[in-house]
């Protein structure tokens, strides 16, 4: 393994569970739109056309959602709240901002620092923030894109029954919306909670999500290191 | 952007991650907004 892939480990592995996870889906939701459509007799669509389709497309984006509201979540609430003993938290007395020098940015920067730590202002502003708002602008278009997805699939489904069509502002208000957001919230906050809870007291050696297998169940992974 | 790189700055090849990631994720919700819009 050259010291080019070695590096990127992490990444690669994830981009292509995540190339594999999305074609399994399409073959399984494709598979599942071919049983559902013959049952009712009506036409099937070729594999082509199902995957530039809101029926596929609104589970993909109701999905994406949620996993960038939890890191969008997680990412915040840890600048301000605490975890005793979790390594997925700064140690208690931490919370908030911390200072420039901390932070190194401004006057507390270094030559290594990006030189948009070393600047003021709204540029300075942004770049300490690039995470947050970029994790949260993917979780505000992709929960809009299930909206969208979700209203085109819910009046497909209206118009086989005969039901009048509804507007987008009564299908983000409508169950079936809800529905499909909330089954996937709570998901990700319940793995969120766990993983902060029991990261306490459970150890994986070699880990960087855990703490050092004889570190004390009381200290976080800032005092580890 | 010239000149010598700053001490401590991400390699070309760390800048060819972020913008692949940066670019499927704009490529996935572009075609999850605009899909849903032609109606389909």
């Amino acid at each position: 393994m050259t010291a080019r892939i070695r590096d990127r480990g992490l990444s690669l592995l994830f981009g292509a569970l995540f190339l594999l996870a999305l074609a399994g889906q399409a073959v399984a939701g494709y598979a599942d739109e071919v049983q559902r459509q013959s049952e009712h007799g009506a036409a099937v669509p070729g594999f082509g056309e199902f995957l530039l389709s809101s029926d596929f497309l609104v589970d993909v984006a109701e999905n994406w959602q949620s996993e960038f509201l939890q890191f969008f979540v997680f990412i915040l609430a840890t600048v301000w709240l605490v975890q005793r003993g979790s390594p997925e938290s700064k140690k208690p007395g931490d919370e908030g901002v911390g200072s420039d020098e901390d932070q190194r940015v401004g006057a507390g920067a270094s030559a290594a620092s990006a030189g948009w730590a070393r600047r003021g202002g709204i540029r300075r502003l942004m770049y300490s923030n690039s995470l947050l708002i970029v994790m949260g602008a993917v979780f505000v278009l992709s929960w809009f894109a299930q909206s969208l997805a979700g209203h085109v699939v819910m009046n497909a489904e209206n118009a086989e029954h005969g039901q009048p069509p509804l507007s987008w502002a009564q299908y983000i208000t409508s169950p079936d919306f809800w529905n499909r957001t909330l089954q996937n919230w709570q998901s990700e906050f319940l793995a969120v909670g766990t993983m902060i809870a029991f990261s306490i007291f459970l150890r994986q050696r070699g880990s960087s999500e855990s703490k050092p297998v004889g570190a004390p169940d009381d200290e976080s992974a800032v005092e580890s290191e | 952007m010239s000149g010598r790189p700053r001490p401590g700055a991400a390699s070309a090849g760390e800048h060819v991650v972020f913008w692949c990631w940066a670019a499927g994720i704009a490529l996935g919700l572009a075609t999850m907004i605009v899909v849903p819009l032609t109606g389909r």
